[in-house]
């Protein structure tokens, strides 16, 4: 999955995979990382940062730069995801926002509380949007109640990449 | 105006206005008395927001007042301070109009009501207090003495212990022993009404303060309550009949990688209850402990009983920041700062853990870092707040550790002259330990995402200097001609040849504190101790697994199978009669001599084994349920033992431990809590011996040749 | 709470798996020194992570070679010992 030729400015793109893509989501951000500045908000515990710094190994010797190119800030509950989205200041560099919704799963949130703080994240990624392309990663909801999330994320994005996951098929081994 | 002199049991929100207080008088009286306080929470934010929730607060009876109160993020804040002295009805208002105004944030809304008490009068919980009566209501209190004291006078406390005869789990029981003072009897559960009467009988005759139950929570209470509206007898088991027992459901939940389960409670009123079978930690420290507990975060003894270490720290910091007019958030709104991929490598750390050297080693002493995190967080000033910051006032967080730990290094060190056999020292004990469990938590709630005050960047702070001061401690000891087998985050393994006693490392630790600026102790010299290997490749040092045998035979383990929860009571003794055929050794060549009589030992066990006289007791297995029961692939066997517990209509809620024992045919395993009587015979005893083997390998593996470099070097 | 970066164990255990094919080719005997290889590594996890690189790898290659510059130091000793018991 490629997600680089699509990345615009004022463009809002939502991947969606088990996992949250987090292997394509790694490439995305080394890809961005050897190219310029890039801020990531982690929501789910998606960040590798040993993976990043492997895959720029792969293309560079120069690590050192790009990595420190890459800006990170983790949320633990959707009120610091909240938080963070309302402190991040538009910037002309891609923002990556990994597993974006899996604090709102949390059962000790009442819905219509994470309805709202989620009304608002999206608010405020409309704001960054005018300044950079934005990336959302997401995982298939923890709790069926709260779907809803997912499609509420969904609606306000330009695109929508959905990745399955190839169930493993019997090949033969080949012979040459 | 009336005065008594006492101590002050209970404090919780009266029906309408105010608080009741019960007192345990200096002439054996339990008082009921009222007092009038007032609480008070704040909203900040959109001032249109503002304006319009004062609009919709004017008539609910609160007091409401434009103000600015601090922040410890934000700074001063514009607020709408909301008076109200219905503290009972404070969550009921507070609901409301956070519906109504999610966005606004809010301040000093659950505060625990005995915080609030105790920061309105300075009068803690289980302290002994002087008070100036207008008949039921307090005028005036005084506290007689402080949380912080390490011997306070002891409560005459009246406990009544009940217990049914049988887990009531396993089969219907029949009757209750009731124990008081030195007396104890039985009361037959049937007929109904006849027991009702006679427990009510004696509630009313022996009055207690506390009724220490097993399976109250999950059995006795709930059951009074049916049996009452069965039988037509009204009993209330609160001392303050006006209240109903407080009962909160049973619950599962995820944290710290695991699955915790915790049962349902029942919380009394002008008296405690405690269930043995569902307090946290009420096995390591008892009620001593509990109570030192609730002594120092202000939390009642009830909830301390029951609750993790972790609400008691919340509750101190909560307290710290009421005393220094610091609002306490409801939602923690502070979240990390941005760090490069460099940055978050760097400081993306835990403690110092080194890989020890493989084998057995004579003559090692340990030393540890006193309480190392909280007395970091104290000395460095490290506070969510002052973390990277030079020359901040001192901290909330270090602020509320202080006398902990004070208190916690003071009870040690008179613990330490303390003669074992002196009354006081158990109870002693029980307080320190009791003090240690809060201290090890507060580093963990510096990070917690729900830490009302926590900030990621504290915590890291901690971890940085933690491994700094060890890296120190390891200088320091190498530069003295030490070498250090082995460090594990506040603790370090060093040795020296010719130096066999606690004496002899004296001059090390001295250094080392000087160095460090963290107290150090010897926890001992062992005159030989284990490191061990992965069993998946003995080349590989595992950190946390060891046993040793000090000076005076005594014996520490850490990792073995002897600690581990999972591991049945019969595999423990045998690898414990190990460890003290062992302790008898005093060289490596002693030790290689004892080997023959542990296979003695162990062939002796298995022979009891498979004769069949080993108790079924000794052989249950217990393990948690990760998960529920049909989210299971391939039923794990605590998995297969909750399946045959549910087909006869028990339910295990993830997170809640299954006993079993491993039988032989159908699935393997018989859950224990059926009650059936095992078929002779069935009991997998080549499972059990191979559990067994498994144990003595973790032992025997020093006997193992080492590696050439450990050897020759 | 807090930790959210794998710890430098688990990430060696990743490198190590990714290098499960080239392990898997090596004869038997050649696959217990491979092993070796990444157990002497772990000897130093300590260092490992304190070193604070960018590629661990890089550091875990040095332990390895920490390690066997000790066994050629102690051979050396022993044969030293030899040669001179032998005259």
């Amino acid at each position: 999955m490629n997600i680089l030729p699509v990345l615009k400015t004022g463009k809002l793109i939502v991947v969606y995979a088990p996992g949250a893509a987090c292997q394509e989501s790694m490439t995305l951000i080394a890809e961005l990382g050897l190219r310029g500045a890039v801020t990531i908000m982690d929501g789910g515990n998606r960040y590798r940062p040993y993976q990043v710094t492997m895959m720029l190994r792969r293309k560079t010797v120069d690590v050192t730069t790009a990595a420190n190119r890459l800006f990170s800030r983790r949320a633990f509950t959707c009120y610091e995801m909240n938080t963070l989205l309302w402190s991040t200041p538009p910037l002309s560099q891609p923002y990556v926002i990994l597993d974006m919704l899996n604090t709102f799963y949390d059962d000790h949130i009442p819905v219509n509380e994470s309805c709202r703080l989620l009304k608002s994240c999206l608010s405020q990624i409309n704001r960054l949007q005018l300044s950079a392309p934005v990336v959302i990663t997401l995982a298939p909801p923890l709790v069926e109640e709260r779907a809803f999330l997912v499609e509420q994320v969904c609606e306000r994005a330009d695109q929508v990449l959905t990745l399955e996951v190839s169930s493993p098929q019997i090949t033969q081994p080949a012979l040459f | 105006m009336d005065e008594a002199k006492g101590w002050l049991l209970d404090v919780y929100a009266d029906q309408d206005v105010g608080i009741v207080l019960w007192l345990l008088t200096d002439d054996d009286q339990r008082l009921r008395l009222r007092m009038d306080i007032a609480a008070t929470f704040y909203a900040a934010g959109d001032f249109v927001l503002l304006r319009q929730a004062w609009i919709y607060l004017k008539d609910k009876d609160v007091k409401l007042e434009r103000t600015t109160r601090h922040d410890l993020f934000l700074g001063e804040r514009d607020v709408l301070a909301v008076t109200t002295s219905n503290l009972s009805n404070l969550p009921k208002l507070f609901t409301g109009l956070s519906r109504q105004f999610p966005a606004l944030d809010y301040y000093d809304v659950d505060i625990p009501l005995s915080l609030r008490f105790i920061a309105h009068t300075n009068m803690h919980l289980l302290g002994r207090c002087q008070v100036m009566l207008d008949g039921e209501w307090v005028k005036a209190i005084e506290p007689l003495d402080s949380p912080w004291e390490f011997d306070p006078a002891p409560i005459p406390l009246r406990i009544l212990t009940l217990s049914p005869d049988i887990n009531p789990s396993i089969r219907k029981p029949i009757s209750l022993r009731v124990q008081y003072k030195q007396k104890e009897y039985s009361l037959q559960l049937e007929p109904t009404r006849t027991f009702m009467i006679g427990l009510k009988a004696d509630l009313k005759r022996l009055d207690p303060d506390l009724i220490l139950t097993d399976y109250g929570d999950t059995w006795l209470f709930p059951q009074l309550k049916m049996w009452s509206e069965q039988s037509g007898i009204d009993l209330n088991p609160n001392r303050d009949q006006n209240k109903e027992i407080l009962t909160r459901r049973a619950d599962s939940y995820f944290a710290y990688g695991q699955v915790i389960y915790r049962g349902a409670q029942a919380h009394l009123f002008g008296r405690w209850h405690i269930d043995r079978h569902n307090a946290m930690s009420f096995g390591e420290y008892g009620l001593e402990g509990a109570m030192e507990q609730a002594r120092v975060t202000g939390l009642g003894v009830q909830e301390m009983a029951r609750k993790s270490p972790g609400a008691g720290i919340t509750a101190m910091q909560m307290f710290t920041a009421l005393r220094n007019n610091v609002m306490v958030p409801v939602q923690k709104q502070q979240v990390e700062g941005t760090k490069t991929l460099a940055e978050l490598i760097r400081a993306d750390h835990g403690g110092l853990i080194y890989q020890p050297i493989i084998g057995l080693h004579t003559n090692v002493a340990q030393i540890d870092f006193s309480s190392m995190y909280p007395a970091i967080m104290v000395k460095h000033n490290i506070s969510p707040e002052t973390v990277g910051k030079e020359n901040a006032p001192e901290g909330l967080v270090p602020r509320t550790l202080r006398p902990l730990l004070e208190k916690r290094l003071g009870l040690k060190n008179i613990l330490s002259v303390l003669d074992p056999r002196d009354c006081r020292a158990d109870i002693l004990k029980a307080r320190a330990a009791a003090l240690k469990w809060l201290l090890v938590v507060c580093f963990g709630y510096l990070g917690y995402k729900n830490a009302r005050f926590g900030k990621i960047e504290s915590h890291e702070a901690v971890t940085a200097t933690s491994r700094e001061l060890m890296l120190l401690a390891k200088e320091v000891a190498e530069d003295m001609g030490f070498t250090v087998l082995h460090m594990y985050v506040d603790c370090l393994f060093v040795q020296q040849e010719g130096f066999r006693w606690p004496s002899d490392f004296t001059p090390l630790m001295e250094t080392i504190v000087d160095k460090t600026g963290i107290p150090i102790a010897m926890e001992g010299v062992f005159k030989w101790v284990a490191f061990l290997s992965s069993k998946r490749d003995a080349r590989v040092p595992v950190p946390n697994q060891y046993f040793g045998a000090f000076q005076d035979g005594s014996i520490k383990y850490r990792g073995i199978e002897l600690r581990r929860r999972d591991t049945t009571l019969w595999v423990r003794k045998i690898q414990l009669g190990v460890l003290e055929i062992l302790a008898s050794a005093d060289t490596p060549q002693e030790w290689a001599e004892c080997v023959p009589d542990v296979h003695a030992f162990v062939e002796h066990a298995k022979h009891k084994l498979k004769a069949g006289r080993v108790p079924h007791e000794e052989l249950i297995v217990r393990q948690k349920l990760s998960r529920a029961l049909d989210g299971y692939k391939s039923p794990s066997p605590a998995a297969r033992a909750a399946l045959q517990l549910q087909a006869i209509g028990r339910e295990i809620a993830p997170g809640q431990s299954v006993q079993f024992l491993f039988t032989r045919g159908g699935s393997g395993v018989q859950a224990w809590e059926l009650g059936e009587a095992l078929v002779p015979g069935s009991v997998d005893t080549k499972r059990y011996c191979a559990l067994l083997d498994r144990a003595i390998r973790t032992v025997l593996d020093p006997c193992k040749p080492l590696c050439i470099s450990e050897r020759l070097l | 709470m807090g930790r959210t970066v794998i710890t430098i164990t688990q990430q060696l255990n990743e490198t190590e798996s990714m290098l499960s094919c080239f392990r898997r080719t090596l004869r038997r005997s050649d696959q217990y020194i491979f092993d070796g290889l990444f157990a002497s590594a772990r000897r130093h996890i300590a260092a490992i992570g304190q070193a604070e690189s960018l590629l661990p790898f890089e550091s875990a290659m040095l332990a390895m070679l920490l390690e066997q510059s000790k066994e050629i130091a102690v051979l050396q000793q022993k044969l030293e010992e030899l040669m001179a018991k032998n005259g």
